[in-house]
This record gives structure tokens, sequence and C-alpha cells, in this order.
């Protein structure tokens, strides 16, 4: 099996990968091929975090690489004279920690070289590289932008560094290129990021020079080859459009890129896309390339987590709506429960009480004996006059003072917690089952609120009939007045020869009133709790259920419903993102089309056999725990995690139900109207002939007018669908197969998609001589970016930006 | 002794004074016999105070029927001619006036049985 280690730096580098893994999920339904694939992406921005994919899930390993220590790492560099340390820069007084490089390249390549960024980065990537067996036909691409600090500062260290690490030589890259117009107040750091990372890729390409560099950790690291064996450069300009591609686009068009070169690489016995077009890439000469891309999609994974999307949103609106819950399937008034409260919940308090008492027969007495025990050695003690010299009245008092540590009184005390935990596990069961059976919040604080009146109510009962208050001196008063009472039967006993029954009783009298006022007593804290107080909780960390937490409940699932918040993952904002994209005619290289015209058909007709189906998951499927325990787990996490488990579930469940068609994409392209422009565009890119579809596939790279890219005669136009059409006649009617011409190429997993793929790289013979495509020869935007930075580039600049290279090394080959 | 007990036939007043004595007090021992033998033999774990009173209704059964045998007994020694129940002179031979001890005996009983069933009611 063929195996990818994916290594993304900096954020466009996550974005890249997050977009590959989405490709990847839309095709097969799965993050990534298997155990041969790895993500990993470093990154010096600790607010960057892999987005998930529907299934709630995301295979990329984030290691962040931060600048906390940047001082310090600056000054150990430095002082250090075994290290390559002229390149260091200064201590930036700007640059806070987790905020990333500061668009500096210098500070992208140091947070490699602090020492323990270096060793994590050095084990995650040995790591990643054992998991995937990694072996010399293994794949290593490096993902990024040039731009950015992290990605022009680590392009060139990283590649060499996982050379080192794997003794995989097959490393390659694919590089966003910066757009040729920039006009925000930091386009000038940006271009000198992109232009001095080119460089220096350009640099160390020249196998004249060397790259030797004495790392902080493993010392000396020497290498003439390449620091990358292949790279693919994208941008959003165009070669012969005045228009460009927006960013976002971009990004899927890198994404995709990057999965071709891993697709389908579990499937056994498969001709990988990445070998054949690498069989192509046969001479060595070439070292950078661009692609046009074409892609033509039935958007069904985006359809269905729409779809899903929608009913997760009925369901967990559902949980926290004020008026409402669902019996059933049918919708009733909350205000409907509340004969049910009054009835069930009186005898389901006065359950909890009872169970809870059973608690406090463990306890042990006095002389470490069982209570009961105890209580009978000090009935015999009594009867056999053995009280010392107290008489009955005061014997029996010292046995429940307060005043004495080792009275019944504290040890009552002193275990009042297993009273109260048994409590609280009953009012969480309560709830739970509750929350449960009803699946609302509100009705469930509607519970706790009657279990909360019913404790109050069972306060007063006990305040009124056992004249018990909340406070220690007043039990000593009421601890005499009950033994004066009780005694005061004790001859009509003595008069029948019940005089050990008698005391029996008494005891056990003495007992209920202690147990009532520790109950007493912890019911007040209880109500507390529940009521906006300090948090109660068990002893095994069990946590009891209050308002607030409820209503924590509510915020987070009205949260993942509606959130615009950044960085938190919400329905709303992802059936906008989607919605988006599906209505977004501005795409340019992406073609969606549809079983029923638009998607919104498509949507409903998926709704109507939805509705039509039996057994539509329930919240118990998706949440597998019950709602409270779901909702409690998630919210000492994040709302994310409820975004990612629920809305990731419900995904799979509908995926499952294949509720879009599973129609031929030919069938739908061979079917469309002609009402619309892109419908045209779509229908003629179909019949097109092969020379027609390479005009319409771009390269994603504007180059200089002078230059031009030449198809090779070896260069071939790659179809990518899942299956090759009879006798390996191709799907296009109009553009059949020839050796070196084009080739289509079957993958089982593009089901739903025809891709158009041609590479760019080749440049023409000169004077018997091959030319071949570099950025900082062949790109428009050189000349604009050369202009720019001679008019800024001084020492500091150079300091800042121009890690790789020494200042005149960067002038006299790359400004002049 | 045995004349207080089992002849109804009294003499003079002061007879009759200690036939009444004697009856009721005999009636209140063995209703105290019988409850602190049954008390001592159920065990239970109900509370104290309901056990005990539910266990003297029961003792209060027990003696009115130990007490029937005891009348049943005095009617067969006495024979059935000594009442004359169509006659109410003012003797000491007034039929009502002899068994008046007898019935005051199973009044107190009526009472105590009564008493103890509302006590009962109040506690539980």
């Amino acid at each position: 099996m063929a195996s990818t280690l994916i290594i993304g730096i900096g954020t466009t580098g996550l974005n890249i990968i997050e977009e590959a893994q989405q490709w990847h999920y839309e095709f097969t339904g799965k993050n990534k091929p298997d155990k041969n694939v790895e993500y990993l992406f470093f990154e010096t921005d600790l607010n960057a975090k892999p987005k998930t994919t529907p299934l709630g899930t995301s295979d990329i390993k984030e290691v962040y690489i931060d600048l906390k220590r940047h001082d310090a790492t600056i000054h150990s560099l430095r002082e250090d004279a075994n290290v390559d340390n002229e390149w260091v820069p200064d201590v930036e007084q700007l640059l806070f920690a987790g905020t990333g490089a500061g668009w500096m390249s210098s500070y992208g390549r140091l947070a490699l070289w602090d020492s323990t960024n270096f060793m994590r980065v050095h084990s995650e990537i040995n790591d990643a590289y054992i998991r995937i067996n990694g072996d010399s036909n293994t794949k290593i691409i490096i993902v990024g932008s040039l731009l950015g600090g992290t990605g022009s500062g680590l392009c060139v260290d990283i590649a060499y560094l996982t050379r080192k690490i794997t003794n995989n030589s097959n490393v390659e890259g694919i590089f966003l290129l910066p757009p040729e117009v920039m006009n925000n107040i930091d386009s000038e750091k940006l271009k000198l990021n992109a232009y001095s990372a080119l460089a220096a890729i350009d640099y160390y390409t020249n196998i004249e020079n060397k790259y030797s560099v004495n790392w902080p950790n493993i010392g000396k690291l020497e290498s003439k080859n390449p620091p990358y064996k292949y790279i693919q450069y994208l941008s959003v300009n165009f070669f012969d459009a005045t228009s460009q591609l927006n960013f976002d686009e971009l990004l899927k068009l890198a994404g995709l890129t990057l999965l071709l070169n891993f697709i389908d690489s579990n499937v056994p016995n498969i001709n990988l896309i990445r070998d054949q077009i690498n069989a192509q890439r046969v001479n060595g000469n070439e070292h950078h390339n661009t692609i046009g891309l074409k892609m033509i999609q039935y958007p069904v994974k985006q359809m269905e987590e729409l779809f899903a999307l929608n009913e997760s949103k009925i369901i967990l609106n559902s949980w926290i709506d004020k008026t409402h819950f669902f019996d059933h399937g049918i919708k009733k008034e909350i205000s409907a429960i509340d004969s049910i409260i009054n009835n069930e919940t009186p005898k389901d308090i006065e359950n909890i009480i009872e169970k809870s008492f059973d608690v406090l027969k463990s306890i042990k007495g006095p002389d470490n004996l069982m209570l009961f025990e105890n209580l009978n050695s000090n009935i015999d003690n009594i009867i056999l006059k053995n009280t010392g010299t107290y008489k009955i009245p005061a014997y029996i008092y010292s046995l429940f003072t307060t005043t004495l540590n080792s009275s019944y009184y504290h040890i009552f005390k002193n275990n009042s917690y297993l009273l109260r935990d048994s409590i609280i596990y009953q009012i969480i069961e309560y709830i739970d089952k509750k929350t449960d059976d009803y699946e609302n919040i509100e009705v469930s604080k509607k519970f706790l609120k009657a279990v909360v009146d019913g404790f109050k109510n069972l306060i007063g009962f006990y305040t009124q009939n056992y004249k018990i208050q909340i406070n220690g001196l007043s039990w000593d008063n009421r601890l005499k007045e009950i033994i004066e009472m009780l005694l005061a039967d004790k001859t009509k006993y003595v008069l029948i020869n019940q005089k050990k029954e008698f005391y029996s009783f008494l005891f056990t009298e003495i007992i209920e009133y202690l147990s009532i006022y520790t109950l007493v007593f912890e019911l007040d804290k209880i109500i507390e709790a529940i009521e906006g107080g300090s948090t109660l909780k068990t002893i095994q960390r069990s946590e009891l259920p209050t308002f607030e937490l409820l209503e924590k409940f509510t915020d987070i699932v009205t949260k993942v419903i509606n959130s615009d918040e950044k960085n938190t993952k919400s329905i709303k904002r992802r059936l906008r993102e989607i919605e988006n994209v599906l209505n977004d005619d501005k795409i340019k290289l992406i073609f969606y089309v549809y079983n029923y015209g638009n998607w919104k058909t498509d949507f409903k007709k998926a709704g109507e056999t939805y509705a039509s189906m039996p057994n539509k998951p329930k919240t118990r499927d998706l949440t597998i725990s019950s709602l409270y325990s779901y909702l409690h787990k998630i919210s000492k996490t994040n709302n994310d995690d409820l975004y990612s488990n629920f809305v990731g579930k419900f995904v799979q469940e509908i995926t499952s139900r294949s509720l879009f068609s599973n129609i031929d994409i030919i069938h739908i392209i061979q079917n469309l109207d002609n009402n619309s422009i892109r419908n045209v565009e779509l229908k003629n890119l179909y019949k097109a002939n092969c020379q027609s579809i390479r005009e319409k596939l771009p390269p994603l790279v504007r180059i200089k007018t002078t230059d031009e890219f030449i198809i090779a005669s070896n260069a071939l136009l790659y179809v990518f669908h899942d299956k090759v059409i009879g006798n390996n006649q191709g799907i296009l009617p109009n553009c059949q197969p020839a050796p070196m011409q084009h080739a289509y190429i079957d993958t089982p997993s593009f089901k739903d998609v025809i891709i158009f793929y041609q590479e760019y790289g080749y440049m023409g013979n000169s004077n018997g001589v091959d030319r071949f495509y570099k950025p900082l020869v062949n790109n428009s935007f050189v000349d604009l970016y050369k202009r720019d930075i001679l008019k800024c580039f001084n020492s500091t600049a150079k300091m800042k930006h121009v890690p790789y290279l020494s200042e005149k090394e960067f002038k006299n080959n790359y400004l002049k | 002794m045995f004349d207080v007990f089992f002849t109804l036939w009294v003499t003079d007043l002061l007879s009759w004074f200690i036939k009444l004595i004697a009856l009721t007090a005999s009636v209140l021992f063995v209703l105290y016999l019988v409850y602190i033998t049954w008390l001592k033999a159920e065990k239970t774990k109900k509370p104290f105070p309901v056990h005990s009173k539910k266990v003297f209704l029961k003792a209060i059964i027990l003696t009115t029927v130990i007490y029937n045998i005891f009348w049943f007994l005095v009617l067969k020694y006495n024979g059935m001619y000594v009442f004359e129940w169509n006659k109410f002179e003012m003797k000491l031979s007034n039929t009502y006036f002899l068994i008046l001890p007898i019935l005051i005996s199973y009044l107190i009983l009526a009472i105590l049985f009564f008493l103890t069933k509302s006590r009962i009611k109040k506690l539980v």
C-alpha cells in the first residue's frame, strides 16, 4: 500500500490539508484513506485549529511550534558557537506569544530552531513516518503558502529536516504563490517573504549550492540535493484571464491537487493517479510546475451534510424549545405536563428521601460497630445501669449531644456527605431520566423546580412537625425535649416488662430525629446549590444538576445552532457556507450539477424521500448515552464537541440512507438544459475535443507575456472519473484516449465527479536546451515585486524576512 | 373463693362488692398476663408504641374469649333457672343486679378496646 506523509506549514498549509481532507470525505466518506496516510501541520499561531469534516472529526495532527520563549531562544542561539546563527533575528518586542510568526520569515524559521519545538517536530515527523510504514516509495508532500511568516520561514528547513529524519528523498511541495496585486498595508512584508522563500528554494535547488546548517540539536546537516524533488505552484492569477480566482476556490483546488496524490492509495492493486502522473515527469531538470484544473461534480456529500444540518437543527431546537416538547413525535405544550409533575414528583421525592435514609444505616457507631449494634450496647448499659455517673436522661443526652465529639451527632455530621451524595445521585438519575423522556431542557428545569419545591415543603413539614431548626445549638435544646417527651412513657413499658423494647424504640426515635436534622441541613444546602449557589459534587465528582447547568446546556445548544462567533462551529454558519458554495456562480473552475437542475429541487426531493422513511434517527441513536449525560459531558469541554459529535453522527445517518439519487454524473450532464450560460459552458466542455479541453484549462499561475507554456509532446491531459466506459473508451464523446495525448484514469472514489487535469512546466526549447518553468524567472509578479523590494530592502528587512540567504547572496542573485 | 367467682347468689351487699372487685380485677389480671405474654412472643419491626397497642387489642379479644368460657362455666354451675328476667325487684336477688359485676368486666374490656383503637389511629 502506497503511503503518503503530508505536512502543512503555516495556516494556509493547514487550510490546504483541510480542503484535501474535506474532498477525501466527499469522495469516500472518510477523512483519509487508511493508516497509510498521515496529515501533520506545523504552526506558530496557536489559534489555528483544524476544521472537522461533516463526520465531526479531523485526522489532521496539529503541532504547535510557538514563539513564547523567542527571546530566550534568540539569546541561546546567538551564544552557541556551534550553530549557524548569522540569520537569527533580533528580539522583536512586538512579537507576542501565540500570535504566529508576525508575517516575518525569520521568526517562522526561528520557531523551528527553538530546541523544544525542534524536538517536537522531529519526533512528530518520525512517529508519523513510522505510523504510515514509510519506505522508499513513500511520498512526502509539504504544503503551504509562501506569503506568511511560518510558511516562508520553514519551507527550506522543513524539507531538508524531513529528508534527514525519514531518509527519504521523495519530498514534494505544493505552494501557493502571492497574487500580482496586493493592497493591504503589510504587502511589502508579504512580498519580501514570498520572494525570499522562492529565492531560497531556487538557490538550494541549484546543485552548485550546498545546504549546510549546524542545527542546535542534531548538529550538522549538509546536502547538495534540492530541498524538493518537485514543487507545484498555484496562485489566484490565471495565465490568460483578466479576473482572478477567489482565495477559497484556490484553497479548494490546492486541496484537490493534494488529494490526487493519495486518493484510493489504500485500494489494493490499483494504478495510483500520482504514479501515472509521475511517470510522465521523466525529465530530471524539471522541478517546478503548475496545473490547469477543472472539475464537474454532483455534490452529493455537500447536500447530505446540508440535509443533516437542517434535521439536526430541528432536533436541537426541540431540546431548547421553551414552550413545546415532542411526545412520540407529537408536539405538545410544556404547560401540559404541569399536572404530571404535580402528581408524580411528591411520590418521587418520597422515594429519594427514603433511599437516602438507607445509606445512614451503614454508618458505624462510636464503638466502631454498626449503628444499631452500637445502640443495643447503649441500651444494655441503661438496663444494667452501667451509665456511670449519669442518670438515664443525661446518659441518653450525652450520646447525642453536639458537645461531645464522640457522640452520634458528630458521627452523623461527619457522615452527612453520604446522605448528600445519595440525594445528589438520585437527583441526577431523576433529571437524567426526565431529560431522556421529554428531550427538552425546559421540561427538565420544571422537574428540577418541582424537586426543589418538594424539598422546601419537606423542610417546612419537618420544621413544623419535628420542630427542627438548622443550627447546632437548637439540636441540643430539641434533644432535651425529645428525651423528656419519650421518657414520659417509660413507666408504662417498665410495667409490662418491655424495658429493652422501649429503649430501643427511644433510640430509634432519636436517631430518626437526628437523621431528619441531618437531612434538613443537607437539603438546605442542595436547594441553595440548585438555585444558584456554589456547585455541589459527590465524592465521585458527580455534579448536582442546577438551574445554571441546565441553562448552560441551553446556551451550548443555542450556540451550536445559531452562533456567529469566530472560531465557533455552528449549524447556522456551516449551512451558510454550504449554501454559499452551492449558490456561488462565481466559482470558476469547479462546476456543480444536479439531478433536478438545481440543488434546492434535489434537496426538496430528498426531503420527500426522507419524510416517507420509517425509523428516523432518534436522539438516543445520535447521543448514544442519555441526553442529560451527553450534554453534561459536552458542557465540560466545548461547543464544538456537540457540533462535531451530534451533527457528525447525523451526517453518517443521512449518508447511510442514500437520500440523493445515485444517478451517473454523465447522465446529469447530458440532460442539462441550455437555460444558463454555465450549463452551456459545461456541456461544451463535455462535448469538446481534446485540444479544446486543454485550452479550457488555463495554468494556475500568470507568467510574463514574453513567456509561454508549451504542451510537451509527452504531456498528457488527464480525465479522472470512476470508470472508463467499455473497451477502454473514454467518458467524453469527442475526446477519446490516445497514446501520448490524453488519458482517462479511473479510480473508484471519483464517483460523482469528472476532473480535468493538465500540468504545465515545459517552456520550449531554446538553442537546443529545454527550458522549464521557474517561478522567479517566469512569473509576472517577479519584476513588480523586485522593484518594490529594492525600494525598501535594508539590513532590518533582511534580518526579518530573508533567513536563508546572506544579504550578498540575495542581492546579487535575486535583486539585480 | 369458689363462691366469689362461681356462685351467682349473694347474701349481702358486701359479698356483691367483693364479687365485683374480684371479677374486674381478675379480668384485668388475665388481660395483663395475656398482653405481656403476647408482647414477648411476637417480634416486629413496627414502631414499638404501635406494636404494643396492637398486641393490647389482640389481648383484649383473647381475654374476652377466656371470660366467655368462664361465663359459660358459671351458667353451667348455677343453672338457667336462677335467672328471672321478667322481674325487677329492689332486692339482692335481682337477676340484673347479680350479673352486674360480670357486665361491668365486659364493659371495661370494651372501653379499653375502643380507647386503644383510637390511640393507634392517632399514632398511625
